[in-house]
């Protein structure tokens, strides 16, 4: 076989395949697909859905918040996103730097706007979601059934996507308003 | 400077140079930057498994190896033999080339190395690959796309009792990307004029999806220079004397007549020149798909037969195979969460095209004997999975085959139709010396299966899970056979997994062993194995996860050639084996740190028949084990290390060549990743390094292995007995590089 085959039969696939591309005239974006066992793609996901939720939630002044005129996303306990977590620290949401940091203790996240409750956690979540009811601060997690006990997003696995389940009443309680983007593609339960 | 001298010295530039280039940000294995998505394509996001049922690994009843599509990028996987190769259980006689007229020789966990191993199952989204008549694993090499694909799953162990036929050694089902949206592309150039071009096009046009896949693969080969040949059978040889059979310029017949080429060394190597094409193309609604698959390969035959019986380096010494699917898949749900119904409904062609074939150097040598075949089936297959419970499920599900059958038709000289059954110029009557160009008509068979199957998964608590379910097949050629499966799963907690697992699985006596006029058999009855299987997994949270696996299988009625002098070949096919294997399998898959990962995987095997006890298998290696390392140390930037040692390898009788043993062999692979070139996301580029120390290694001959090539003088025995070569040479050092782009 010669170049000049290579190059003739390829010119044939590129200008058929260009004929579908054209005959459409939208090129759409790849659709990012991620396999269900690889846990570390699934958790950066994860953690580009706790940036996104800084643009999509109204939090009241927060005193923290007015002093270092950024946003605290925070993780409580052992910490699953690992790097993927520090890649959010300098970028920007409503103008605002954002960081994150990992906490151990109730009373470092309460500095924290968004604050995700790792797993390692479950056995104390019900005085950890206590202490945290009126405060303004947007509790997120993976813990089962997180938003019916006390939480406000939690992730779920549905068929083919990660899942948002929104609790409104227990965002209402802390004082956060939800934007209706971020409702319309999660579960909402009150 | 040596050849190996430069690829290196170009490779060390070629990585400082890039390495140079590549920016520096935090080290994460993600070629997406999710951070830049807006909310609604984080939420469009596809989370894929993929099963018969859609169940997780630790969920299936089963020892399943997963390959995803992010490993297939990273190890610049080629082909499904270098997957293969980096798994434990397969020990190969020819790899990507040398298969010959079949597709390929290899065994898994000691079952197969048969001719086009008929004893693997290959499917690619559930539509069986394997050939209608001849049960060969096919689509395992360059004819197969991989830059399609979402997972493949590897299925160790029977597999008949849900898919049938042909999984007794197991099962390699490809599964390719659904609804992709995108255009994306790759070039490949390597050594010796390799050159692969594979686009991937998808998009909507209102709810309907389409996708196309193309790929064509080519390359000259590398002749087989520069591989180990120690025993000479493809190398320092001189034509025969004389031809003992010939048809001269007249057609009339003649024997022991003088060689023209007479004195004149035979070119060293053999023809492993690549010509793959191969194209996928479905459109999908919700509920329905529909699609249209095609491959086709026109390789060199390789190492497969010796070089100084065969004119193996001849431009038409080729094999030449295509096929063909259109399908039509629906999913139903009958019940919302409940009931769910699928349906395939599928019509395949395998051809054998007509240039394929060689000329032998002793006889008929300006004359090409070659093979033509083409055969088709209808297949119908209805599922209905009911989940009875939240805890219990129902699979059942029939299949109606229909199939058409040809043999392989074998002529001499003349280029035949390849789809017809006919030759005007047959084998069979010309070898006899009764003429050339004499017409044969081959039979044409009808063959009809049907198989039901029935399957109960359920829970008798939260750690205690069963499944047991079974097959009935009824074949027009070979009745009836059932094909039972049973299985246990207990979990201690989130960590510790145990499986229990019992199969069984046949493969149906192919269309040569039942109808060849010399020693085909009507009365076989498909081989069946047994196979009782422990599986013991342990899940380190957040570091990775160790599996070991301790299996036992018996293979009986296993068909093989019996001598009977009642036939003009002194042999016929009869079920007559019955051979036992067992072995113990680890596999552990770590992530230390976020940007590094490590597996490893060791087997060991052993296996006696009636007549002898506990032993090496022939052809296998006792102990084989496989390394990799992926490393990330930063974002755009991307190391892969794999390291294959096989141990030594025991060799049939027959093989004259190795004293019982054939010596191990370690291999290794690197494989280096740029992404964000020049700042571009959309840009890759990928260079890989295959058998880095350009270590020497060989398959074991095929079969019999049973050439002995002392026994070849021109002069005196230009045909000595046996015509396999006792090994496979393989290739040295080889590099690939490769450039991607998506869009």
């Amino acid at each position: 076989m010669t170049g000049v085959n290579l190059i003739s039969r390829s010119l044939s696939l590129v200008t058929f395949s260009f004929l579908f591309f054209i005959s459409n005239s939208l090129v759409a974006q790849s659709e990012i697909t991620v396999d269900s066992e690889n846990q570390i793609e699934i958790n950066r996901i994860k953690t580009a859905y706790l940036y996104n939720f800084l643009k999509f939630i109204d939090l009241p002044p927060n005193q923290s918040t007015a002093e270092t005129n950024s946003f605290a996303v925070c993780v409580l306990g052992k910490d699953p996103f690992g790097l993927a977590l520090d890649a959010m620290s300098g970028r920007k949401a409503k103008g605002l730097i954002v960081f994150s940091k990992r906490v151990t203790t109730i009373a470092e996240a309460r500095a924290c706007n968004i604050l995700y409750i790792s797993e390692s956690e479950s056995e104390r979540l019900d005085l950890i979601l206590k202490s945290f009811e009126q405060s303004a601060i947007l509790t997120v997690s993976d813990i089962r059934q997180f938003s019916q006990k006390g939480g406000i997003i939690g992730f779920v696995k549905n068929a083919e996507r990660i899942g948002l389940e929104i609790n409104l009443n227990n965002a209402r309680k802390a004082n956060i308003k939800i934007s209706g983007l971020l409702l319309e593609i999660a579960e909402v339960i009150e | 400077m040596t050849l190996i001298k430069q690829k290196n010295l170009l490779c060390v530039s070629l990585f400082t140079l890039l390495a140079s280039n590549s920016s520096e940000i935090f080290a994460q294995e993600a070629k997406h930057d999710y951070f830049a998505l807006s909310l609604e394509e984080l939420a469009n996001i596809k989370v894929i498994t993929s099963s018969r049922r859609e169940q997780s690994i630790d969920d299936s009843y089963a020892n399943i190896m997963v390959v995803t599509k992010e490993m297939i990028e990273r190890r610049g996987y080629r082909n499904i033999i270098e997957i293969l190769e980096d798994l434990p259980g397969f020990d190969f006689a020819t790899y990507e080339d040398g298969g010959g007229e079949y597709p390929v020789h290899f065994l898994n966990r000691g079952i197969g190395g048969d001719n086009g191993n008929t004893r693997l199952l290959v499917m690619v989204d559930g539509l069986v690959q394997n050939h209608i008549s001849f049960n060969w694993a096919q689509g395992l090499t360059d004819e197969q796309m991989l830059f399609d694909v979402e997972r493949i799953e590897v299925v160790q162990g029977p597999g008949s009792s849900l898919y049938g036929a042909q999984a007794v050694s197991g099962i390699i089902h490809i599964i390719t990307k659904q609804k992709f949206k995108g255009f994306n592309g790759k070039l490949l150039l390597g050594e010796d004029n390799t050159q692969s071009l594979e686009l991937l096009f998808g998009d909507n046009i209102g709810s309907v999806h389409y996708q196309l896949a193309l790929k064509t693969y080519l390359s000259d080969g590398d002749m087989g220079h520069g591989r180990p040949d120690p025993g000479n059978f493809f190398s320092n040889n001189v034509y025969p004397d004389i031809l003992t059979a010939n048809y001269d310029a007249n057609g009339n017949y003649e024997t022991n007549v003088a060689n023209p080429l007479a004195g004149q060394m035979i070119p060293d190597g053999f023809n492993n020149s690549k010509d793959d094409q191969t194209l996928r193309f479905k459109i999908s609604t919700d509920n329905m798909q529909l699609g249209i698959n095609y491959w086709e390969k026109q390789d060199g035959l390789g190492s497969y037969v010796v070089g100084y019986e065969y004119d193996a380096t001849a431009d038409d010494f080729i094999t030449h195979h295509s096929g063909f699917t259109v399908y039509m898949k629906n999913q139903t749900t009958l019940i919302d969460n409940k009931v769910n119904w699928k349906s395939d409904l599928w019509y395949r062609v395998d051809s054998q095209e007509s240039d394929t074939g060689f000329r032998y150097t002793y006889r008929f040598n300006q004359l090409k004997k070659s093979y033509h075949s083409s055969s088709s089936q209808v297949g119908f297959e209805n599922q209905i999975d009911w989940k009875l419970d939240k805890n219990k499920t129902v699979t059942v599900g029939a299949r109606l085959l229909g199939n058409r059958q040809t043999e392989q038709v074998v002529s001499l000289g003349q280029e035949q139709n390849g789809n017809a059954s006919t030759t005007n110029s047959s084998w069979d009557i010309a070898v006899t010396g009764a003429g050339l160009n004499q017409e044969k008509v081959n039979e044409i068979f009808d063959e009809n299966e049907t198989a039901v199957y029935a399957l109960l998964e359920g829970q008798f608590s939260e750690q205690l899970s069963y499944s047991i379910g079974t097959r009935y097949s009824n074949g027009s050629d070979y009745g009836s056979t059932n094909t039972p499966r049973a299985g246990l799963i207990y979990r201690t907690d989130d960590e510790w997994i145990l499986k229990a697992l019992y199969g069984v699985a046949f493969r149906q006596p192919s269309l040569f062993e039942l109808r060849d006029e010399f020693r085909g058999a009507m009365d076989l009855t498909p081989e069946k194995i047994n196979t009782y299987e422990l599986e013991l997994g342990k899940r380190f949270k957040d570091l990775g996860q160790v599996k070991f696996n301790l299996f036992y299988s018996n293979l009986k009625d296993g068909i093989n050639l019996i001598a009977d002098s009642s036939r003009a070949g002194g042999e016929r096919y009869a079920n007559v084996d019955s051979s036992y294997v067992r072995g113990l399998s680890t596999q552990l898959n770590l992530q230390p740190l976020e940007h590094l990962s490590v597996y490893l995987n060791y087997i060991f095997q052993q296996g006696r028949t009636d007549e002898q006890g506990w032993g090496r298998l022939s052809h296998t290696a006792k102990h084989k084990a496989n390394f990799g390392m992926n490393w990330q140390p930063w974002q755009t930037f991307n190391v892969n290390f794999r390291v294959n040692y096989i141990g030594d390898r025991k060799t049939p009788e027959s093989n004259q060549f190795f004293d019982g043993r054939a010596p191990g062999y370690q291999k290794v692979d690197v494989v280096l990743t740029w992404a964000d070139l020049f700042d571009n996301p959309a840009l890759s580029t990928q260079l890989s390094l295959n058998n880095l120390f350009d270590e020497d290694y060989y398959g074991i001959g095929r079969q019999a292995g049973s050439s002995n090539r002392n026994e070849y003088d021109p002069a005196l025995n230009p045909d000595p007995l046996g015509f396999i070569p006792a090994y496979h040479p393989q290739p040295g050092q080889s590099i690939y590089w490769s450039l991607s782009f998506r869009m």
